[in-house]
C-alpha cells in the first residue's frame, strides 16, 4: 500500500508522526493526520475552509512535559544542578541540545520493550487503509494527500470535533475527490510521475 | 565523585524504597539522554557501531537497537 503513497502523502504522514513525537503522545492518531493535512498544499486549502479551527482552538492533547518536569524535580532534589548541566551540554553539543534530546521520545530507545508498538493507533491505521480504498474507488493510481484527507473524514471523532454537519462533510468530500481525481486519477499519469518523483 | 555521591543518596532512604527507585530511574533516563548525544557525536565522527558498543560495554546489537532510529532519521546508518 505505502508504495502507492506519493511524496507529498509521505510527507504528511511523516509530519503527523513528527507532531506526535514532538508532543510525546505517540501512537499517532487521526488528529495528527488532520494537523499535518491542514499544512499540505493539495488537501490543506480545502480542509481549511471547514476545519481550520481544529489545530488552533481544539486542544488536541496536552503536551506531556510532566514526565520531564517530575524528573527535573527528582534530579534537583538529588543535588544535580540541571541549569549548569544544560549549559555544559549545550556548550559541547550545540545550543538547545540538552532540551532537545530530553524531549525526544524515549520509548524509541527503550531497551526493556521487546516488541515496539505500532506508531499508529487503530483509528490512524484505519485512515491509512481507507485512503487506499478511496484511491481505488476513484480509480487513482497513487494515493495523494487528498485521499488521506478523505480517509480522515471517515473518522467519526474527527467529524465530531470539527463540528461538520452533513452538508459540510459532503462539500468537503466532493472537493477533495475532485482534486484527487485531477491529480491522481486515470487521466493524470504524467502529473503523477512528476509528483511521485 | 559527585555522581557516586548522588547514586548513594538516591538509594539510601531505607524507609521508602520507592523514593530511591524513582531517583535511580530519573538518573537512568538522564544518563540515557546524554548517551544519545554522545553516540550521535561518535557516529558523526565516523565511529562504527562496533566501536561505540565496545566503548559502552554492550553488544553491537544492543547499541544498534537503541540508537539506530535516530541516526537513520538524520540520514545515516
Amino acid at each position: 500500500m505505502f508504495e502507492r503513497f506519493t511524496e507529498p502523502t509521505r510527507s504528511v504522514v511523516m509530519n503527523a508522526v513528527a507532531l506526535a513525537e514532538q508532543r510525546q503522545c505517540e501512537p499517532v492518531g487521526c488528529q495528527h493526520f488532520v494537523e499535518a493535512l491542514l499544512a499540505d498544499p493539495e488537501a490543506g486549502p480545502i480542509l481549511q475552509t471547514r476545519m481550520s479551527g481544529l489545530n488552533a482552538e481544539t486542544p488536541i492533547e496536552t503536551p506531556p512535559d510532566d514526565a520531564n518536569r517530575q524528573d527535573d524535580d527528582l534530579l534537583m532534589s538529588l543535588g544535580i544542578d540541571l541549569d549548569s548541566l544544560r549549559r555544559q551540554i549545550d556548550e559541547q553539543f550545540g545550543a538547545g541540545a540538552f532540551d532537545a534530546v530530553r524531549r525526544r521520545r524515549r520509548s524509541d530507545r527503550d531497551d526493556d520493550r521487546p516488541h515496539r508498538r505500532s506508531r499508529f493507533d487503530v483509528e490512524a491505521k484505519t485512515v491509512l487503509e481507507r485512503s487506499l480504498r478511496h484511491a481505488l474507488r476513484l480509480r487513482c493510481r497513487s494515493i495523494g494527500p487528498s485521499h488521506l484527507a478523505l480517509g480522515v473524514l471517515d473518522d467519526a471523532d474527527v467529524v465530531a470535533q470539527a463540528n461538520l454537519d452533513a452538508d459540510a462533510l459532503r462539500e468537503l468530500r466532493e472537493r477533495l475527490e475532485a482534486v484527487a481525481v485531477e491529480a491522481h486519477g486515470p487521466e493524470a499519469t504524467l502529473s503523477w510521475w512528476r509528483r511521485a518523483g | 565523585m559527585v555522581a557516586v555521591d548522588i547514586l548513594v543518596r538516591a538509594a539510601s532512604n531505607a524507609d521508602d524504597p520507592g523514593e530511591g527507585l524513582r531517583a535511580i530511574a530519573a538518573l537512568k533516563r538522564l544518563s540515557d539522554d546524554l548517551e544519545v548525544l554522545h553516540v550521535e557525536r561518535a557516529r558523526d565522527l565516523g565511529w562504527t557501531w562496533q566501536q561505540i558498543a565496545e566503548a559502552l560495554g554492550v553488544t553491537r546489537q544492543t547499541v544498534h537497537r537503541k540508537h539506530q532510529t535516530g541516526a537513520t532519521r538524520k540520514g545515516k546508518g
